[in-house]
Order: C-alpha cells, then sequence, then structure tokens
C-alpha cells in the first residue's frame, strides 16, 4: 500500500512574468515501509519536495495524497496537526534548541500531546536509550558533538512514533563515520518498522536505502 | 496547555532583559492612570456634592457682633436666654441651623509598639506635621457635630445609626461611653458595637462605635478652602446638656456654640436670613449676630483648578500610555523575531501557530497582572485600601498589552518556515 502519492505536483516561487518552478508535475508514490532516497544538486528541488511533504510548504498545484486521502492543508495549523499525527522532520541543522537541554529538546514533541509528566519521562528515556544518548539527557546541544545533536533530532523526530520521517541531508554537517552511524540508525527504525524518506545528495548515503529517485531542475529524472 | 506553561516559563528566563522592560513601562502607565483615577473619584464626589448640595441651597455662618461676647457673660439674664435663643434659631421652620466643633482622640499604639491606623488618619497629616505630644498616641482626627449637620449636608450611615436623642447627653458617671460614628475608611479596623479606648476629655475616654458614614461623605465649612471627605475622621454627638454625678441637669457649654459659631443652610432663596435673625435678637433683646454668605464661590473655584489638574494628569498618563504601547509593540515584536526559530522549530516538532499565539497571549496577561502590583502596593501602603479597584487598573495595563502584542502575533501568523527549517542552528 501506498503511504504517498503524488501526483502532478508543481510549487511556483515569484509572481507573475517572475514566476520561476522550483518542481514541474512532480509524481512519485512511496510505500510503507520504504525507506526511499532523492537525489540532485544544490538547486533541484529537493528540500521543497520535503517541505511539501512534512506540510511545511503548500504545492502550486497538484495531488498530494496520504493513504490514498487527499490532503489538502490550507494554513500552518492545519498543517501542524498533520505533522503530530503522522510525520516526523529531521533537518541538516538539527534544530535544536540552545537554551533546552538534550532532554527536553526531544520531551518538546510531546508538549501538546496532554500526556503525564511520568509518562513522558518514560518514553523519551525509552527512546533516549534505543539511540545510545541517555547519558547526555541533562546536557545543553552547545556541548554535543554532530553526531549527538543529530540523534537527539532524531530521537525528538519519532518520539510521537510517526508513520513517516522524513529527513533533509541528515548527514550533511556531520563527517563520514559520524554519517555512517546516523545512517545506520535510520536503517535500525527502517528495520523496525518505520517508513523513511531521505534527501541527500551523499550517494553513500543512497546506496543504503532500498529505492533512489532523482531529481534535475525540479524534474525527476529516474 | 503544558506548552504554554514550560514557553511561558522559559520566555521569562531567557528574555529577561526584556520582560524587566515590559514590566517597567507598564508599571509606570498604570502607576500614572492610578493617581489620575484617584484624583478624579475626588473631584467626582467633590463636584456631584456641589450639584446637589450647595447649588439649590445657601450657606451663612453666624457670629455675634464684636465686643458682645464679654457683655453676655456678664448678663446673667442674657445667659439664661441663650438656651432658648438657641432652640429658636434651631427649630425655626425657614432654615435648618447647626454647629460643629473640632475635636481629637488619642489612640495609643497597639501591644506591639505599632499605630494601628495609618497616619492618613491623623491630624496634620496633610500638612505633614504629626502631632508628636505624646511618641505613642495616634492623634485623630475628628469633629463633634449637631443632629442638624447630619440633615444639612445629606449625610447618610452605611451600617449601623446616626446619633440618638440620648447620645447628646453627656453623663459625668465613670465608666460611661460616648457615641461615635466613625468615618468609612474606620471600617478596615472597627466594627459596629466596637468600644475604643483612648485620650479625650479625660485620660481613659471610651468611644462607643454605633455606626459608619458612607464612603466619600463630605463636609465643609467656612474656614474651609474645598469640601473635605469625612471618610477618616471620628464623629463625636455634640451634646447638649449634662448629667452629673448627683444627677442634676445642666446645659452643656458647647450648646451655645450656634450663636459663635454656628451655620445657617437656606433652601428658600427668598428668605432675607439677616432680617430674620435680627428679629428673634430683637424679641429677646439679644446683641446683634451677623449672617455672612459662604461656600459656592470659591467651592467652585477650588474644583476648577482641580478639574484643570485631572485634564493636565489625564493628558500626561494618555501619553504616557500610548508611548507605552508604542515601546511594548517594539520591544515584544524584536523578542518574537529573537524567538522566530525556536517558533519554526516547534511547528517542525508539530506544535501549532495557535499554541504558540496562545502562549504568547498568556505571557502577555502576565505581564498585564504583574503591572498593577505597584499600584495595589502603592494603595495599601498608603491607604491600607484599594483606593482604585484593582479591574480599573487591569482595564488599563490589558488593552496596551493586548494592542501592543498584535504585531508579533502577525509575525508568528506569518513566520516562513521554510527559511527557517533551513537556517543553521544559532
Amino acid at each position: 500500500m501506498n503511504i504517498i502519492r503524488l501526483e502532478d505536483i508543481t510549487k511556483k516561487f515569484g509572481e507573475g512574468t517572475k514566476q520561476t518552478a522550483v518542481l514541474q508535475d512532480i509524481s512519485l508514490s512511496v510505500e510503507e515501509n520504504e525507506m526511499l532516497a532523492i537525489r540532485g544538486k544544490s538547486g533541484s528541488g529537493k528540500t521543497t519536495l520535503l517541505n511539501i511533504l512534512a506540510g511545511i510548504d503548500f504545492p502550486s498545484s497538484g495531488s498530494y495524497y496520504f493513504r490514498d486521502k487527499k490532503i489538502s492543508l490550507h494554513n500552518q495549523n492545519d498543517a501542524a496537526k498533520f505533522r503530530r499525527k503522522y510525520i516526523a522532520v529531521v533537518v541538516q541543522h538539527f534544530a535544536l534548541l540552545d537554551d533546552l537541554t538534550a532532554y527536553e529538546n526531544i520531551s518538546m514533541a510531546l508538549w501538546s500531546e496532554g500526556i503525564s509528566n511520568k509518562e513522558e519521562r518514560k518514553r523519551v528515556e525509552s527512546i533516549m536509550e534505543e539511540l545510545d544518548i541517555l547519558p547526555l539527557k541533562k546536557k545543553y546541544p552547545t556541548t554535543l558533538s554532530g553526531g549527538e545533536k543529530q540523534r537527539v533530532a532524531i530521537a525528538r523526530a519519532i518520539i510521537r512514533n510517526p508513520d513517516l520521517i522524513l529527513a533533509d541531508e541528515p548527514t550533511g554537517a556531520l563527517d563520514e563515520v559520524t554519517g555512517q552511524q546516523i545512517v545506520s540508525v535510520f536503517q535500525r527504525l527502517h528495520d523496525n518498522g518505520h517508513t523513511i524518506f531521505i534527501v541527500t545528495h551523499d550517494e553513500a548515503v543512497a546506496n543504503q536505502c532500498s529505492r533512489t529517485v532523482h531529481l534535475r531542475d525540479g524534474i525527476i529524472a529516474g | 496547555m503544558k506548552f504554554c506553561r514550560k514557553e511561558l516559563f522559559r520566555n521569562i528566563l531567557t528574555h529577561w532583559k526584556y520582560n524587566l522592560l515590559i514590566f517597567l513601562e507598564l508599571a509606570a502607565c498604570v502607576l500614572m492612570v492610578f493617581v489620575v483615577l484617584y484624583n478624579l473619584n475626588i473631584l467626582t464626589s467633590r463636584s456631584s456634592s456641589y450639584i446637589s448640595g450647595i447649588s439649590d441651597k445657601r450657606y451663612y455662618s453666624m457670629e455675634i457682633e464684636e465686643g458682645s461676647t464679654s457683655f453676655i457673660r456678664e448678663s446673667k439674664q442674657l445667659q439664661s436666654q441663650i438656651s432658648k435663643i438657641v432652640s429658636t434659631i434651631e427649630t425655626y421652620p425657614k432654615w435648618k441651623a447647626y454647629s460643629y466643633a473640632g475635636n481629637s482622640f488619642g489612640l495609643p499604639y497597639d501591644e506591639f509598639g505599632e499605630k494601628v491606623v495609618p497616619e492618613i488618619f491623623e491630624e496634620g497629616y496633610e500638612s505633614g506635621k504629626l502631632n508628636t505630644g505624646n511618641p505613642n498616641l495616634q492623634v485623630l482626627k475628628a469633629y463633634s457635630f449637631t443632629p442638624q449637620v447630619f440633615s444639612s449636608f445629606d449625610m447618610k450611615i452605611s451600617e449601623g445609626r446616626l446619633f440618638n436623642e440620648d447620645d447628646y447627653i453627656l453623663k459625668e458617671s465613670e465608666g460611661e461611653s460616648t457615641s461615635v460614628i466613625l468615618g468609612a475608611a474606620y471600617k478596615d479596623y472597627f466594627k459596629v458595637g466596637d468600644t475604643i479606648h483612648g485620650w479625650g476629655n479625660t485620660k481613659d475616654m471610651k468611644l462607643h462605635v454605633v455606626g459608619f458614614l458612607e464612603e466619600g461623605t463630605l463636609f465643609s465649612s467656612p474656614e474651609f478652602v474645598n469640601m473635605i471627605t469625612l471618610d477618616r475622621y471620628i464623629i463625636y454627638p455634640m451634646h447638649s446638656k449634662m448629667i452629673m454625678l448627683d444627677h442634676s441637669e445642666t446645659v452643656y457649654p458647647g450648646a451655645s456654640a450656634l450663636l459663635w459659631m454656628g451655620n445657617i443652610v437656606v433652601s428658600d432663596m427668598s428668605v432675607d436670613v439677616q432680617k430674620e435673625i435680627n428679629a428673634i435678637t430683637n424679641t429677646y433683646g439679644f446683641p446683634g449676630i451677623k449672617c455672612t454668605q459662604w461656600g459656592g464661590t470659591y467651592m467652585e473655584s477650588t474644583e476648577n483648578v482641580s478639574q484643570r489638574n485631572i485634564i493636565l494628569l489625564s493628558g500626561l498618563a494618555l501619553l504616557l500610555c500610548c508611548l507605552a504601547a508604542v515601546s511594548l509593540t517594539h520591544v515584544l515584536s524584536r523578542k518574537a523575531e529573537k524567538n522566530m526559530r525556536s517558533y519554526a522549530v516547534y511547528l517542525i516538532s508539530g506544535i501549532s501557530p495557535r499554541e504558540i499565539i496562545i502562549s504568547i497571549l498568556m505571557e502577555a496577561l502576565l505581564y498585564a497582572a504583574l503591572a498593577v502590583l505597584p499600584a495595589v502596593w502603592l494603595s495599601l501602603i498608603q491607604f491600607k485600601t484599594m483606593v482604585v479597584p484593582l479591574y480599573k487598573l487591569l482595564l488599563i495595563s490589558l488593552p496596551i498589552v493586548l494592542v501592543s502584542v498584535i504585531p508579533a502575533v502577525r509575525l508568528i501568523a506569518k513566520i516562513n518556515l521554510d527559511q527557517l527549517a533551513r537556517r543553521k542552528s544559532e
């Protein structure tokens, strides 16, 4: 079954004659429990595609189906609800808040869930243990290495047990060894049943995914 | 709600300089408006009394003509006629006649050596010269009134009762207490039925509280430049007669005060007061009593000056509120801009813009609530009560904060999540 189906998605920026199409008639399907890589050069539209899938940005035209249900997001409130229910996003530069501890950066995703402090602690510690970052729970992001930060960001993304994990250049800010460790984390999550959608320009990362889609100038090239 | 609570706490800690600035600006506004409202309250009660009490009545003060006082003292016949003249003037159908006298009461400090009531209740407070003759005694403001004072000034009782006939009789027997009516502000310290021990005419004088005047009860006399509120005064009955220890009765000396410092209130504008008084004194062969009209003109001019001050103060308060609103708008927008990356992270993590905006509004409400605290503190320290209701103070701080927060909320509504999500950690 498709978890995602895109039909003729186009995204244009600008207005009138100055409009530029970043994505043109993208049609793409992602199966449940698939680990898909989107590759392409800078400016090819990879991140825009991921943003549309996450509801961070909205398409200019075309249809977006999530588990065969058409998604029509009109504003950020609807998009936030959609993300909270189904999707987790991991961004290249981790998006951690420096004045919160690693624990708080992860638990943040549960703050609007209405769960007790006890339940929150149980879930956060369990996910930190799974990603080998439990000893870092009281540390602030500025004292963490790039790999540790990315693990914290992944922990925050998966703590709500999302159906789909979207990762934008998850190894882009990391060295090769650390990058490989992060990819292993994604593989482990994939093995545990998560559907993963990785945007990368790194061939090594793409090679470890079950399928790779190439994007060139906003068009799927293969 | 958990997010709102956490975000509120986080914002208070991380942006304490901004928060302090917001608090100080709002508190200054509320304090300024508090001063205006307090003065406006006084002005309103004065002017309403002026309209209801003075405009349709004429007030006259009475004074025995110069040189007659010693003549009366020497003439036993005239002395015996004093009570008849007083009675005639008091019961004359064309006017109301009343007299009063300044008084005081010495209230000892409590068992901890502290003052029982604030200094504003003491004599000399307004001039800054408190009576410090006895360091353990508060000399409180008081008046003695004849029964007609209450009706002449439309004074009403909010609790308890007015003086009865018995209250106007001074009994010399030991252990007797004097009935008193207290101003409204005394309600915080005493209640009807209380007996207050202190120093008055005797070393151990006992005051028995029989009632409280309505808040804002006003009184005036020829020597005042404006009307005064009796909220912090003790009102004694002006005794008309005295019962001695041997049960014999005598006219109390104060009873003749009407002739020396009495006042007449006339509602019928056609009455020639001086002519009528002359007729009464001539009947008894009594020396002339000079009647002088007072009130009205200088009370009106005092009111105008106060009104002008209020207008000036209000203008200043309005200016300060506008300045604070502009400044707060800038500070809150700047704070929102600084927080924009955090908001983006929240949004990516599944927290909705609505929740973020609610957290910002909650923070704004907290500022508004905190900003009234200095005014509350000032009111309680200065007056021991809230002279301006709390809700009125909140009605100042809340709109300023809510107006100022609009641009910050609009910034969040227009957040460019894509751009912020791609931005590197700062």
